[in-house]
């Protein structure tokens, strides 16, 4: 008994704080795992087999540089919707907005809508003047230039130069398309005086704009994959007139958040009954100049309506109504593909989502009509699995069109539309 | 198909009267034995006996006023023995345009009797430089006039980041502009020009006077002069034009206009200046068109710029691509000097009209500027016309999408090599002269 | 049906416009298929119809706003054959798919409705029904034992 005793009293009072700094010494070394961790095989025929190829494909892209990244979205080529922006298809804008996830709000952002309220309003006193500038930066004296030197761009063109008559049904790209091209050229260089934007652009003249993504998808009905889940490709192929192209990129018109609440039409059907056609080639994704150009960011697309979607010839064929939606889908089509090859060069796609939004413009015109357009690219998560919980929504602002000038007669420009004109300058102005 | 071979030797029959039938040359065989008792097969393919026999030519009718033919016209139809009936030819009363041929070439109303010699875009001269040298009554001074040089040199007149920009544009023009590997000459040669006008127009700002220039393409151009004896005139589209509100002042001073009376026109006798140029019996006298029209508020041809690869059907050579040039920067300002002075001409003009051009390939510029003093262009003594032509000056060396490697060593590095900046400024200073 | 063949005057350049002021065509409403979007209507049309004809045909017959048409040739089967082993050929035809102008929508309409089929009150069938479930309800085995026969068990 003494003995007990006394080999308690012997043993160390802090027995149990041995006991216990031996549990959290072996708590705190890390035990090195002696096997490698037990994922599924990669060569395997089983179905979490190929759930582990994808993710490793996946983590493959994730990890490359740019260039690497875009060749290996496109690498596959398989069949895949041609999406045209300029098509013949009737009610085309509410198709391609559930293809692109777009909203479509009528009218211009703020922006543009602020110049004439506020110089009414900062000029209240004084009696409103013929020329009232309503563009910012630009003063009474300018715009009266400005203005001049459009009305002699449409002389020149369409009264002045002595070239052949057009060719029937070619008048748009002979006529027209020159006096576009002139018009830009002329407005870009008379506006680098106030937007220092413009003097470190790019104007391409007939570029082509690419872009291809996945949205949806479908059960196969038959053939050897019958039952499968396949995802719907489409793939835009856009030649606008003209587009400039800047070094810095444009703000955004609304934050991302406010697209939220934005409503984008649903169908349910497939593509084909739009009528759209499948078509196997090259996946493209193209801004209008390859990845080192260092003016990769879009600021404003000239689009030129062609004679076949005129509207004198709509109207013969008792479609004006489809005009204004030609109008759309064109604007909407060129806009998304442009600002999604903007996005995938700076390296985002479907899984990997903007953090900031892209923003560009676009003008649709067929000589005397003029539309605008605005497009805010907020997301790239269209397909399946990224789609999934994804509030956000891109935004297409557009116009009406407008009428810029009434007719040439003698020599002279009859009902020049001021509103019209300023609406370009601002658009032509939009800088950071 | 095959023709039998009698069908054969009688169609050859008129080409060849000596050979006969098989069986005659049987009999007719120079020695007497060994002749055969079968047929010859005539197998022979040579155009002497397989040719198709030329067509007669039907006999020439005579006809005599006193004696027609009696012809079964009135008889409604065909009867042995009377001649057929040659009726009027039928004219439809209206216009129909499938059904339209044109008159032969002397009865067409524009028909003149002296030819003219029409200058196009696609007129490819064998002397080149020299001809056009001589048809429009030019000395020719190789060389890029040194005070437009001093121009440029001065930092104010320059672009900020001026070589990194035009050799971005390059890049662009030769490597960015498509979804393939490399865009093909005619796309890249017009993408380049564009860049570098693009360029050159950012200036704007610094210099206001730029505002009052205009491009214009596709118009037509037309232009009438007498040179010798001969006619001759110039026409068509050219390629695009950069005009301006104000004239372009001029290169060369009065001492220098007068100096040229004395210089002597090369020509390359035995060779005829007219050569390669088309010749034309019907024309329109007096074309006298700048390619525009009523009270064009850019009446001043500033400067022409050239493609090489503007038309694909017609290539020319360096030497007549230059010849091209000068003749339609010549034509641009003959148009404008009739259109001020009226069509007489003069021996001086009281403002020589100057008009400049830029021509090129892609990779390689022809700078020209011309100075139109004299209208008068019949002789070829007096006071010429002058001109600067600076030839072949090349912009970069080499712009390769894959390096050139010779013996696994490389030997031109893929991208733009070899870039030169005097090109560019040569080309700035075209564009601002007149602008600063 | 007329036993010659009619032959529509080939046009030539000059010819009067072609009018029909009686067409002998008669279009079939079906129901589609495949779904069609609502503003897409399907027809069986004649083979000799064209899509200018049929929209002339909706516009002026029936004052239907067409907006655009668009028509293929369904073949039909040649593979089936008879009791003589001979190919029987199921017949060509055309379908027209219509969509039509002014934001006019159209469904196809439940042409075979499901109709109720409970007997009228008090009636014999009712009767006979209520009977015939009754019979049936016991000739059923007790649930409890869980669709197990009645051979096993005692």
């Amino acid at each position: 008994m003494a003995a007990r005793t006394r080999l308690s009293l012997l043993l160390p009072k802090n027995l149990s704080s041995i006991r216990n700094q031996r549990f959290i010494q072996t708590e705190e070394a890390v035990k090195e795992p002696a096997y490698p961790p037990i994922v599924p095989s990669l060569t395997a025929k089983s179905k979490s087999s190929l759930l582990r190829r994808n993710e490793e494909q996946l983590k493959r892209i994730i990890a490359s540089p740019i260039p690497e990244k875009i060749h290996l979205l496109t690498r596959i080529q398989r069949m895949k919707f041609v999406v045209y922006p300029q098509t013949f298809a009737r009610n085309a804008d509410r198709w391609y907005q559930h293809f692109t996830k777009t909203a479509y709000i009528p009218g211009l952002p703020e922006k543009f809508n602020v110049g004439p309220e506020k110089q009414a309003g900062e000029e209240g006193t004084s009696p409103p003047a013929a020329a009232q500038p309503a563009v910012p930066g630009i003063e009474g004296d300018a715009f009266a230039d400005i203005r001049s030197l459009v009305t002699r761009v449409i002389l020149q063109e369409h009264w002045h130069m002595k070239k052949r008559k057009p060719f029937l049904y070619r008048n748009q790209e002979l006529v027209v398309g020159p006096f576009l091209r002139t018009l830009v050229a002329e407005l870009t260089y008379s506006l680098s005086k106030y937007n220092p934007l413009l003097r470190l652009s790019s104007l391409d003249i007939d570029p082509q704009v690419n872009f291809y993504w996945r949205r949806g998808q479908r059960v196969i009905p038959k053939g050897h994959r019958k039952g499968n889940l396949e995802p719907t490709r489409f793939q835009i192929d856009d030649k606008p007139r003209c587009q400039i192209r800047i070094t810095e990129q444009l703000p955004q018109f609304v934050p991302m958040e406010a697209s939220y609440e934005a409503d984008v039409p649903e169908i349910k059907l497939a593509p084909n009954l739009m009528p759209m056609f499948r078509r196997q080639y090259d996946n493209n994704v193209f801004t209008g100049a390859k990845l080192p150009d260092p003016a990769c960011y879009g600021h404003t697309q000239f689009h030129l309506v062609p004679d076949r979607f005129h509207r004198d010839r709509m109207a013969r064929r008792q479609q004006s109504d489809q005009v204004e939606v030609f109008l759309r889908a064109n604007g909407l089509t060129s806009l998304f593909a442009w600002t999604g090859a903007q996005a995938m060069y700076q390296g985002f796609w479907a899984q990997e989502d903007v953090t900031r939004p892209f923003v560009s413009q676009a003008v649709v015109t067929d000589g005397h009509f003029f539309s605008f357009f605005c497009y805010q690219l907020n997301t790239l998560a269209l397909s399946v699995d990224t789609d999934v919980n994804n509030p956000r929504k891109n935004l297409l602002w557009g116009t009406e069109s407008l009428r810029l000038y009434d007719r040439v007669q003698d020599g002279e420009v009859v009902g020049l539309n001021d509103g019209v004109l300023k609406l370009l300058l601002q658009f032509l102005m939009n800088q950071p | 198909m095959f023709p039998s071979p009698a069908q054969c030797l009688k169609t050859a029959a008129p080409l060849l009267p000596q050979i006969g039938f098989p069986k005659d040359l049987r009999r007719l065989s120079a020695h007497g034995g060994a002749s055969r008792l079968q047929a010859r097969r005539h197998f022979g393919v040579s155009s002497c006996l397989t040719a198709k026999a030329p067509p007669r030519k039907p006999r020439d009718k005579v006809e005599i006023p006193g004696l027609e033919m009696v012809t079964y016209a009135e008889r409604m139809h065909y009867i042995p023995g009377l001649a057929k009936p040659t009726f009027p030819r039928w004219e439809r009363d209206y216009k129909d345009p499938r059904f339209y041929t044109s008159p032969p070439r002397p009865q067409m109303a524009l028909h003149k009797e002296k030819p003219c010699y029409v200058y196009h875009q696609r007129t490819s001269p064998l002397e080149g430089v020299r001809q056009a040298a001589w048809l429009t009554k030019t000395k020719l001074i190789t060389g890029f006039p040194s005070q437009l040089l001093s121009l440029v040199e001065k930092p104010e007149n320059q672009i900020p980041d001026q070589d990194e920009r035009v050799q971005n544009a390059i890049k662009h023009a030769r490597f960015w502009d498509t979804t393939e590997l490399r865009p093909n000459k005619e796309k890249y040669c017009n993408t380049l020009l564009l860049n570098l006008l693009h360029l050159c127009a950012t200036l704007q700002p610094t210099h206001p006077a730029l505002g009052r220039r205009m491009l214009a393409e596709n118009y037509i151009l037309g232009a009438t002069w007498k040179r010798g004896e001969d006619l001759f005139q110039i026409r068509g589209p050219n390629g695009l034009l950069h005009s301006s509100m104000d004239p372009v002042p001029e290169v060369f001073g009065e001492k220098e206009v007068s100096e040229t009376a004395d210089n002597v026109l090369e020509t390359f006798h035995p060779v005829s200046p007219t050569i390669d140029l088309q010749k034309v019996d019907v024309y329109k006298e007096n074309v006298n068109c700048t390619g525009f029209k009523g009270s064009y508020p850019y009446p001043h041809a500033h400067t022409l710029y050239f493609l090489e690869s503007a038309d694909p059907r017609c290539n020319l050579r360096p030497e007549q691509f230059r010849a091209k040039m000068i003749m339609f920067t010549f034509g641009n300002a003959l148009a404008r000097a009739h259109k001020l002075y009226g069509t007489q001409p003069r021996q001086v003009l009281d403002r020589p009209i100057t008009v400049q051009a830029v021509g090129t390939n892609g990779r390689i510029f022809q700078f020209l500027v011309f100075q139109l003093n004299t209208t008068d262009l019949s002789g070829d003594d007096g006071i010429k016309n002058l001109m600067w032509l600076d030839e072949d000056v090349e912009m970069y060396d080499f712009a390769k999408v894959r390096p050139y490697i010779k013996k696994k060593q490389v030997k031109v590095p893929a991208g733009l090599a070899g870039y030169k900046p005097e090109t560019f400024k040569k080309f700035l200073a075209l564009y601002l002269h007149g602008a600063v | 049906m007329p036993v010659t063949r009619l032959c529509y005057p080939l046009y030539q350049l000059g010819n009067p416009q072609l009018r029909i002021f009686r067409p002998n065509w008669f279009l079939t409403l079906v129901r589609p298929g495949k779904e069609q979007p609502p503003d897409t209507v399907q027809f069986r049309i004649p083979m000799e119809m064209t899509k200018c004809d049929i929209k002339n045909y909706l516009e002026k017959i029936y004052n239907v706003p067409v907006g655009t048409v668009r028509t293929r040739i369904q073949y039909g089967s040649n593979k089936k054959r008879n009791h003589l082993n001979q190919r029987v050929k199921q017949p060509d035809y055309k379908v027209a798919y219509v969509q039509l102008a002014q934001n006019q929508t159209f469904t196809f309409p439940d042409i075979f409705p499901e109709k109720d089929r409970t007997p009228a009150e008090g009636s014999m069938e009712e009767m006979q029904e209520k009977f015939m479930e009754d019979e049936k309800q016991r000739q059923k085995l007790d649930p409890r034992r869980g669709g197990v026969t009645e051979w096993f068990g005692l």
